[in-house]
C-alpha cells in the first residue's frame, strides 16, 4: 500500500450535535453548516488532517450528508484523491433490521472490517462542530511520547451557558487531569470557572480502537466517552493533550451569530487562519464590487458580492447581493442572499438562497438573532 | 475588429473587400492603409497552415513571423483568407496606460461594455484560497472591486484590488490597480498608477497622480519593490529598485 508509510488515518462525525443547531441541520448536517464568510465547518478539521499527512480520512454520515457530498465532491480541494486512501464517506449501513447509529460506537462499528485492512497505526478521531487550525501531528507525537492508549484533546475555558441548557441535546465532557492523565470524565457539567474542556479529538491506537469498540457494539453501548472511556479510566492509559491556540465551537445559535461576528477583530482571524491553510470547496466568483453610493464598515466580505447599500458589522457569505438604499446591520447573509433595495436588516441571519424584499424592516436582538430559512423569501 | 486610427499602427492590420475577403496583410505598419486589426485569433485548415510553417522554417530568410511572413505568404499565393468580425469588447492591453484603462473599464461595464460578470459565460482563474476580505469600520470604500485576502482600513476609491492586498489606516488609494499582496501603509496616497505584486508602500509615501494637463502618466511599480516612508514617486514614473526613505522620482 503507498500509504502504509503513513502514521495515522482520521475519522470524522460531520452530524455530531446536530441537535444543538436545529435551525441550520434542518437541510444539512454540522459539517457542511457555512462559516466565516466562505467556509464550511468541516473544511478545518478536514484542512488539517490534510496539512498533517493525513490523508486516509472516512467521514461518518448519519443523515441529511446531501449538502456536505456537495460540498466535498471528489475531495480534490483538500487533496484527497487518492487511489490509497483518500476520502471515505460512509453512509449508515442500510439493512432491514438496523437503525441508524447514534454514537460513535455504532459508526466505527459500522466499519470494523475498514479498519481492520487499514494499515497506519494510529487513528485520529474528531467531529466538525468546532472550527481550529489544529497540528495533528504535534498531537500524534504527544501521543507516541506518553505511551498513552487513547489520547485526548482539550482546552481551558468557562462552559457556555447554552450549552449548559441543552444538556438533553447531546453530550460534552470536561476533563479532570493528573500529571498529564485523564482520571475522571464529566458528562454534561454545570461547573463554573474554567474547565478542562474535551475538544472530542482522540488519537487511539486502531487495533486497540477496533477491540473496544468491537467489546463495546456487542454490550450495546453507544458512545466512545461515555461508554468506553469514562468506566475504565483506571485500566485505560488516556492522556490529555491540551490546545492553546484559537478554536470556534459551535453549541447553537447564540455561539454560531457570536462565533462568527468574533472574526471581525483581526486578532481572532489570525489566531484561526494564519497556521496551515484551510481550503474549501473553490465557487470561481468575481471579485466582490462596492458600486457608488455603496458604503462598508467592519465587515467580512466573500468574493462575488454586489454591494451597493449600506452594510456595518456583518459576514457576508458568497455571491450575496445589497441593493440601493438597503441597510444590513449585525447580520450574517449566507450564500446568494439577495437584499433588495430599502431594506432595513439588524441581527440577522439568512441561509443560502433568502431574499429580503424591497422596503423590508427585521430586527432581531444582540440576545436573540432572527434565523430564515434556506431559498426563503421575506 | 476596428480600433481607433491613431492606435492602428501597433496592430497587424488587414484590407479587406466588401465579401471580407483579405487583400492586404500590414504588420505594425507606419502609415495605416486600413483599422481593422487583427486579434491574432486565426482558424486555419490544417493542412494549409502545415504546408506553409513547413515551407517558413525551411526558409532561411525568414523572420520566422506570423504577420510578417506567413500571412504574407498566403496573400501571395492567392489563398482564400477572410475576416470575421468582433463586436465585443476586445482590447489589447500591450501599453501601461492600455492595461491601466481596461482595469478600469472592468469598473463601469455598463459603458465599457466588458462584462465579466455572466454566471453562464465564467472567467475562470486561480483562487487565492484566502480568507473573505475585511473593511474595517475606518475605512472608506467606493467603487472599486475587492478580493480575498484583502485588509481595507484606508480609502479605497475606484480602484481594483487584487488579493491580500492590505491598505493601511490613513492610506488613499484612487484609480489605482493594485496586484496581490502589496502593503500600502498608514497615511500613503497611491493614485492613477499600477503597483505589482507584494510591494510595500511606505509611510506617507506618495505614489503616481491624478492627470493634471497633459500629464497624464500611469506610475508604475514592479513587483516586491520596497518604497521607503515619506517617498515620492511622479506619475512617469517606472519603479523597478527598492527607493529609499524620503526619496524622490518623477
Amino acid at each position: 500500500m503507498l500509504n502504509s508509510n503513513k502514521r495515522a488515518l482520521g475519522v470524522i462525525f460531520p452530524n455530531s450535535y446536530d441537535a444543538l443547531v436545529p435551525e441550520l441541520v434542518n437541510v444539512r448536517l454540522m459539517a457542511s453548516i457555512p462559516f466565516a464568510s466562505r467556509y464550511r465547518l468541516i473544511d478545518f478539521v478536514l484542512s488539517s488532517m490534510s496539512n498533517c499527512d493525513i490523508d486516509n480520512i472516512s467521514i461518518m454520515v448519519n443523515n441529511n450528508y446531501h449538502s456536505l457530498m456537495d460540498h466535498l465532491g471528489s475531495g480534490r480541494e483538500w487533496d484527497l484523491v487518492r487511489k490509497n486512501g483518500g476520502l471515505h464517506i460512509f453512509p449508515p449501513f442500510a439493512e432491514k433490521e438496523s437503525k441508524p447509529f447514534i454514537g460513535r460506537v455504532g459508526a466505527l462499528a459500522s466499519i470494523l472490517d475498514f479498519l481492520r485492512q487499514q494499515k497506519e497505526k494510529y487513528v485520529v478521531m474528531s467531529d466538525a462542530h468546532i472550527a481550529v487550525n489544529f497540528d495533528f501531528n504535534a498531537m500524534i507525537d504527544a501521543h507516541i511520547a506518553s505511551g498513552a492508549d487513547v489520547t485526548v484533546a482539550y482546552n481551558e475555558q468557562e462552559l457556555p451557558e447554552y450549552i449548559k441548557k441543552s444538556n438533553d441535546k447531546g453530550f460534552y465532557y470536561t476533563l479532570s487531569i493528573d500529571n498529564g492523565r485523564v482520571t475522571k470524565m464529566y458528562i454534561n457539567s454545570r461547573e463554573t470557572g474554567i474547565q478542562n474542556f474535551g475538544m472530542n479529538i482522540y488519537v487511539v491506537d486502531r487495533e486497540l480502537l477496533i477491540d473496544l469498540v468491537n467489546t463495546a457494539f456487542v454490550r450495546g453501548q453507544e458512545f466512545f466517552e461515555r461508554d468506553i472511556l469514562a468506566p475504565q479510566l483506571a485500566r485505560l492509559n488516556v492522556q490529555a493533550y491540551k490546545y492553546e491556540g484559537y478554536l470556534a465551537r459551535i453549541s447553537g445559535m447564540k455561539s454560531y451569530f457570536d462565533e462568527n461576528m468574533k472574526l471581525l477583530d483581526d486578532y481572532n482571524l489570525d489566531g484561526l487562519f494564519s497556521g496551515a491553510p484551510i481550503y474549501t470547496k473553490i465557487r470561481d466568483d468575481n471579485p466582490t464590487r462596492y458600486i457608488n453610493g455603496a458604503k462598508a464598515s467592519n465587515v467580512m466580505v466573500a468574493d462575488g458580492c454586489v454591494i451597493e447599500g449600506e452594510i456595518e458589522n456583518s459576514i457576508l457569505f458568497r455571491g450575496v447581493k445589497v441593493a440601493k438604499g438597503a441597510k444590513v446591520k449585525n447580520c450574517i447573509l449566507m450564500q446568494d442572499t439577495v437584499i433588495e433595495a430599502g431594506v432595513n436588516i439588524e441581527y440577522l441571519i439568512t441561509d443560502k438562497s433568502v431574499t429580503i424584499t424591497a422596503g423590508k424592516e427585521m430586527k432581531g436582538t444582540d440576545t436573540f438573532p432572527f434565523y430564515i430559512a434556506k431559498h426563503h423569501t421575506v | 475588429m476596428e480600433v481607433p486610427w491613431e492606435e492602428a499602427p501597433r496592430f497587424g492590420l488587414m484590407v479587406a473587400d466588401e465579401n471580407d475577403r483579405i487583400t492586404e496583410f500590414q504588420e505594425k505598419p507606419k502609415n495605416p492603409k486600413s483599422n481593422l486589426a487583427s486579434m491574432g485569433i486565426y482558424i486555419f485548415n490544417w493542412d494549409i497552415l502545415k504546408k506553409y510553417l513547413t515551407e517558413d522554417e525551411a526558409d532561411p530568410n525568414s523572420e520566422n513571423d506570423f504577420g510578417n511572413n506567413i500571412i504574407p505568404n498566403l496573400l501571395r499565393d492567392n489563398r482564400k483568407m477572410y475576416a470575421y468580425h468582433f463586436s465585443g469588447y476586445w482590447k489589447d492591453v500591450g501599453t501601461i496606460s492600455s492595461l491601466w484603462e481596461a482595469n478600469m473599464e472592468v469598473l463601469d461595464p455598463e459603458h465599457s461594455g466588458i462584462n465579466l460578470f455572466d454566471d453562464n459565460w465564467k472567467i475562470y482563474s486561480r483562487n487565492s484560497g484566502m480568507t473573505g476580505h475585511k473593511i474595517s469600520s475606518d475605512a472608506v470604500v467606493e467603487n472599486s472591486m475587492i478580493t480575498d485576502g484583502c485588509r481595507v482600513k484606508g480609502n479605497v476609491k475606484h480602484s481594483i484590488l487584487f488579493a491580500g492586498v492590505q491598505v493601511e489606516k490613513g492610506a488613499v488609494v484612487e484609480d489605482a490597480v493594485v496586484m496581490g499582496g502589496t502593503v500600502i501603509k498608514s497615511g500613503a496616497v497611491v493614485k492613477h498608477c499600477i503597483i505589482a505584486e507584494n510591494v510595500t508602500i511606505g509611510e506617507n509615501a506618495v505614489v503616481g497622480a491624478m492627470p493634471e494637463g497633459d500629464s497624464a502618466g500611469v506610475a508604475t511599480v514592479g513587483a516586491g519593490i520596497k518604497i521607503g516612508n515619506n517617498a515620492k514617486i511622479g506619475p512617469n514614473a517606472m519603479v523597478n529598485k527598492n527607493v529609499e526613505d524620503g526619496e524622490e522620482q518623477c
